[in-house]
């Protein structure tokens, strides 16, 4: 496997196709949900203020979108006509998921489509430089991950304070809150009852709180440190998985635009998986190169 | 000195060059998607609002059934609160502003879909804390009538 040099970070090629082909799927995944839920976009937002957005999301829009977005997806997949695909991907991103906002609808999916726009420079500045390319495509992709993390850090620290975690005993009503929207979801009783257990679990351990929202909170705020070096950024993406494993378990929310993004780009599992295969376990300090 | 100020700045920019740019678009267009502060849990206030449907015999509707989640229906509570320009949370909605955010609410919910229930009543379970316990407190925003 051929490294490329970069001033900071070696990228393989193979990594960009274990990110890419994946990244692609997860957002032709959320895509494909928006466009089944067949939303009307009542409350145009963004901008579904400038035109009527509904226009792409019913009748043959819809299946212009639809066609389109497949296309942008295989031409993505075949790495063909990059400087073009990842800007159509990213419009039509913007298009549909301004949509659903539109709908009172808040999926988060801000940096998924902004992920798409960010590679999108890397192919327009660097078309004519193959090294650089190779490099600013990953790297791009790193910086928009974090910079939401980051983002979320200085809301918590602008709207709170730095007293931000000691404010964390209130978490409950969150929790209750979470939980309950599972409950009226399905009227799955068993829902209310794991509310009960958590709020208690969280009563019980009002310092623990603390510790780990501080936690949470350093790790939000220095997440674009991850961009700096590969292998910190692998491990800096494993924390932010147990961090949002925890969030999951205690508050029942799993933000999948955000969270799959973030495992694909920063963890890369499957470009892990194929050195393991490929190599086995002694070679897999390949990917601290 | 002056150099070495040149090259810190090189090296930001074309470390978090890309960062810099979806901060600064976020700081231009606010929360206008695809730029955000991901506000989620920024802090923690003394209220929690949460909603569901019940139909004629006072039995709640599964939100699913609606093509729809709680979650949803939480985040289309802010969306349409937003778009009347009603202020809300912390149980600062008067009756009449809870009467016309949930007639939004429902006028979205209800559009375009074929519903078995007769009459359709959408409820605010709302939680705080009173004297270091919570408490819960259920209001009926509104009801639709005659599908």
């Amino acid at each position: 496997m051929k490294g490329i040099k970069g001033y900071k970070n070696h990228f393989f090629d193979i990594e960009w196709v274990c990110m890419k082909v994946p990244l692609i799927l997860v957002w032709l995944r959320s895509f494909m949900y928006c466009l089944a839920e067949g939303y009307s976009v009542p409350i145009p937002l963004g901008i579904c203020k400038l035109f009527d957005c509904s226009l792409f999301l019913q009748g043959s829009g819809l299946i212009f979108t639809i066609i389109f977005s497949l296309a942008l997806s295989v031409s993505y997949i075949l790495d063909f006509q990059m400087k073009w695909v990842t800007l159509g991907v990213f419009l039509l991103s913007v298009l549909v998921f301004t949509s659903e906002e539109s709908s009172g609808t808040l999926n988060r999916n801000g940096a998924l489509s902004f992920l798409f726009l960010a590679q999108s420079f890397a192919y327009w500045l660097n078309g004519s430089n193959l090294l650089k390319l190779k490099q600013t495509r990953i790297q791009f992709s790193i910086e928009t991950v974090t910079v939401g993390y980051f983002l979320s850090a200085c809301s918590k620290l602008f709207d709170s304070g730095i007293w931000w975690p000691f404010d964390g005993s209130r978490i409950t009503l969150q929790v209750l809150k979470s939980f309950h929207h599972a409950y009226y979801t399905n009227l799955d009783a068993s829902q209310l009852a794991k509310a009960a257990d958590v709020i208690q679990f969280l009563n019980e351990s009002q310092n623990m709180i603390v510790i780990v929202l501080t936690c949470a909170l350093l790790l939000e705020f220095f997440a674009l440190t991850a961009v700096i070096n590969k292998i910190y950024g692998r491990i800096y993406g494993m924390a932010l998985l147990l961090m949002h494993i925890g969030i999951h378990y205690f508050m029942d929310i799993l933000i999948i635009s955000f969270v799959y993004p973030m495992i694909i780009v920063l963890i890369n599992p499957f470009f892990l998986m194929v050195l393991f295969f490929n190599k086995g376990f002694k070679n897999m300090t390949l990917f601290l190169k | 000195m002056f150099s070495k100020i040149k090259k810190i700045i090189k090296w930001i920019t074309s470390t978090f060059g890309v960062a810099l740019v979806y901060i600064f678009g976020m700081l231009i267009f606010r929360e206008t998607h695809p730029f955000s502060r991901f506000p989620m849990y920024s802090s923690f206030p003394n209220w929690a609002y949460s909603f569901y449907l019940t139909d004629e015999n006072d039995k709640i509707i599964p939100l699913s059934s609606l093509e729809t989640n709680g979650s949803s229906l939480g985040h289309l509570f802010g969306s349409v609160s937003d778009e009347l320009s009603i202020p809300y949370g912390n149980f600062m909605e008067s009756d009449e502003d809870l009467l016309r955010i949930g007639k939004r609410m429902m006028e979205i919910l209800t559009e375009g879909r074929d519903l078995e229930a007769d009459q359709l009543e959408l409820h605010r379970k709302a939680f705080y804390y009173k004297n270091d316990s919570i408490t819960g407190q259920d209001i009926i925003m509104t009801y639709y009538e005659g599908y």
